[in-house]
This record gives structure tokens, C-alpha cells and sequence, in this order.
């Protein structure tokens, strides 16, 4: 370039130099961030931070997922206290654990006897046990004890027991009543030594003796709490 | 975003999703580019072409590469959108095409006098160049406007490099032609 070429050259840069309107600037811009997910009339607060963004998003799912499921287990933790704080944890006891604690002549017994498994009481226990199951069970459990004309005539006590319940659930105390007025061949001698355990408290010493010397009698084998036995002496 | 950050490393990070970096590129570029439409197209079309060329840019951005620098890319992409405008219009590029000043009529030598007389040199510079054969006049602009040295020029324009030069060489005579042509006849 010549002498000559940068006058011209200086000559044309100090002409006027146009310059594009600042819409067309803000439209080429506007699609400039549009393309790119950045729209600059809607810029969020993480525009730009999408790990923040992320990780606020998956501690509000855990959240979600996780408080039911802790609250769930409060509850059943609480539940867990209520019971222990009338006795140890009663557990539904099933045929081969009832079996291996009754003598013979008691196994014999019960096989003439009603079916446990059809009897009202265990209907009871059943719906019970499951503490934290929905209430349609509960209520299945009530009306069908309510319903049945035999578990009626068989024990007229477990009808009044089953009325309770249906009024106001407390797995804890339908518990000890179910144990208090069960036939004595379906209980476990863990739930005899519950009710034991109450009568001792409710200050019927008496009546506890009585519960005492039946257990020993259908449960020979049977070791029973020492503890329970200082508290008789 | 500082300003010595090059176009290409800006460019990639606007493909990444940073659309401060476009912004930044675009201050650099937008001036000298819509010059160059304007020079070639007129003023009726320069805001739509502009505005495409930096769309085509924005939508392109994937397949960008830095095989080049972004100016002759960027060049590149606004001298096809311009050629395609031509044809697509079936208009002619602001050009004459005559090269021999000596044949326009009296009153056409006249006009730049008349200019010239007012005092606007700028005016009458740019009067030059809207004279200029087409390809002349592209070589000029991407010397002056985009800053391109011949090879850039060759590339962009896809001509050799001689043929680059060889244009340029003949834009600036024929314009020290015109504007010496004017001074004589003042």
C-alpha cells in the first residue's frame, strides 16, 4: 500500500461510519441468547449455575420421598414404646410357635376345640398386630367379628372388646384386652405373662397367682420371668 | 470476558452456551460489518441482511471450526448471503462496471464537482467507491472494513491470492484516479 492507498484509506475512515439501530442490536442479541437457552428477558436466578440448579431440584425430591417415609417410621417407633411400656412386644404368634409351647393333651385340646385361626379373638389380634395397616382392615376385621353369629355366641365378651376398638383404635390397649379375654389355649405364655404383668399392676394379686398357676399348668416347659414371680412374693 | 480474548476462543465459547461471549463479538464486528452491506447493498436492504448474516452466524455456531480466523468466516458468510440477495432479487450490485471515468457524460463529472465544491470529500470518497466494479469494490471493503490482508481476502472472496491483490491494486487506483480527476477539474 502506497502513499497514495492510505490517504484514501484514512480518507474513507473519516467518513461518517453508519452503524446498526440499537433494535436491530437488541433482536440480534435477544436470538443470540435464545439459541442458546438464555433468553435475556427471562435469565433465571441459576441462568448460567445449572449444577445449583440440579442440586436444589434433588434435595427437594429426596425430601419428598424421604419425610413420609420418616414420619412412617416415627409412628411406628411410637407404637413400638406404647407397647413396651405394658409389656414386651407382642407378636402375632403363628401355628408352629403356638405348637411348640403346648403340651400334648393341650394340642389335642385345641384340635377339638374351635380352630383358633376362626375365632373372633384371633380375628382380633390379626387386624391388631398389624398397628399401622389402613382402616378399611380394621373395619373389615370388626365387622366381621360383629357379623359372625357363632364368634357371637362364643364369646359375647370379644363382641364388647370389638365394639371398643371400632370407637377409638389404640393398638397398645386392644392388645392387652384382646390378651385379657382370650381363651387361655391361644394365648403364647409371652402374652399370659403380659396379662400377668397387668394384673400384677392393677393390684389383683390374686388373679395373677390364679393366671400363674394355668400357664404353669399348660405351659409345663415354660420358664416363666422371675421377675414376675418376685413382684407375686 | 476481557477484550483480548480472541474472536475464535469467544465463538467457542458462545458454543458452549455462553452467550456473553456473542454478545462481546458482536460489538467488535457489528460496525464494519453492516459498513460493508451497506456499501454493496444500499441502504433498503442492509438492516434485513445484517440482521440474516448474524442469525446464519448464531444458527451455524455448531458447525463452527477454527480452520480460519471468525473475521474471514464471518466475511465468508456475509458475502454469500449478499451474492444469494442478488440473485434472489434479480438485482445488480451498486456498481457500474465502467471502468474508464473518461466515458461517463458531462453531467455525471459534473455531479462529483458539484460535491466536491460543497466540501464533502467523504461523500464524494464514497461516491467512488459505490462506482466500483463489484469484485473491486468487495476487496476494498474487506481491506478497510474488516481489516482482511490479501490472503484473507483470497480466502474469503475463494480466489487466489494474485487475484486478490489484483483487485485490490485496482480499487485504489481508480479511486486516486477519480478523486485526482475531480482535484484536476476543480
Amino acid at each position: 500500500m502506497n502513499t497514495d492507498d492510505e490517504k484514501i484509506s484514512s480518507l474513507y475512515h473519516e467518513a461518517d461510519s453508519p452503524a446498526p439501530s440499537k433494535r436491530l442490536d437488541d433482536t440480534i442479541l435477544a436470538a443470540s441468547r435464545e439459541a442458546v437457552g438464555t433468553p435475556a428477558a427471562t435469565r433465571g436466578p441459576f441462568s448460567g449455575n445449572w449444577p445449583a440448579a440440579v442440586s436444589i431440584a434433588a434435595v427437594i425430591v429426596i425430601t419428598i420421598i424421604l419425610v413420609p417415609v420418616l414420619q412412617q417410621q416415627e409412628q411406628q417407633q411410637s407404637l413400638t414404646q406404647a407397647t413396651s411400656e405394658t409389656g414386651r412386644s407382642l407378636d402375632a404368634p403363628d401355628e408352629t410357635e403356638l405348637n411348640a409351647y403346648r403340651p400334648t393333651e393341650v394340642k389335642k385340646k385345641s384340635a377339638d376345640a374351635p380352630s383358633p385361626a376362626s375365632a373372633p379373638v384371633m380375628l382380633l389380634e390379626e387386624s391388631d398386630f398389624s398397628g399401622s395397616r389402613a382402616m378399611p382392615a380394621r373395619n373389615s376385621a370388626g365387622s366381621s367379628a360383629a357379623t359372625s353369629p357363632a364368634a357371637d355366641a362364643a364369646s359375647p365378651s370379644v363382641k364388647e372388646e370389638v365394639h371398643v376398638e371400632s370407637d377409638s383404635f389404640d393398638p397398645g390397649r386392644s392388645r392387652m384386652q384382646a390378651a385379657d379375654s382370650a381363651p387361655f389355649a391361644i394365648l403364647t405364655p409371652e402374652m399370659w405373662q403380659v396379662k400377668i404383668s397387668r394384673l400384677i399392676t392393677e393390684g389383683k394379686i390374686d388373679e395373677a397367682r390364679a393366671e400363674i398357676e394355668k400357664l404353669e399348668k399348660h405351659y409345663p416347659e415354660h420358664i416363666i420371668d422371675p421377675n414376675l414371680l418376685e413382684k407375686l412374693e | 470476558m476481557d477484550d483480548e480474548t480472541s474472536d475464535e476462543n469467544l465463538m467457542l465459547n458462545y458454543c458452549n452456551g455462553d452467550a456473553d461471549a456473542f454478545e462481546v463479538l458482536y460489538q467488535r464486528h457489528k460496525g464494519p460489518l453492516y459498513r460493508f452491506i451497506l456499501r454493496q447493498s444500499g441502504q433498503e436492504f442492509v438492516e434485513e441482511l445484517f440482521q440474516d448474516i448474524w442469525l446464519k452466524v448464531i444458527n451455524s455456531r455448531m458447525s463452527y471450526q477454527v480452520k480460519s480466523t471468525f473475521k474471514t468466516w464471518l466475511y465468508h458468510i456475509a458475502r454469500n448471503r449478499i451474492i444469494d440477495h442478488y440473485r434472489r432479487h434479480k438485482l445488480r450490485p451498486l456498481e457500474t462496471g465502467c471502468d474508464n471515468l473518461s466515458a461517463l457524460s458531462g453531467s455525471e463529472r459534473k455531479q462529483p464537482e458539484n460535491q466536491l465544491e460543497a466540501g464533502n470529500q467523504h461523500e464524494l470518497l464514497m461516491h467512488a467507491i459505490t462506482e466500483l466494479p463489484r469484485d473491486q469494490k468487495e476487496a476494498f471493503l474487506l481491506k478497510e472494513e474488516a481489516g482482511l490482508d490479501i490472503e484473507q481476502i483470497a480466502n474469503t472472496t475463494g480466489v487466489s491470492y494474485e487475484a486478490a491483490k489484483s483487485r485490490l491494486r485496482y480499487a485504489y487506483k481508480k479511486l486516486r484516479d477519480q478523486l485526482e480527476f475531480i482535484h484536476e477539474h476543480r
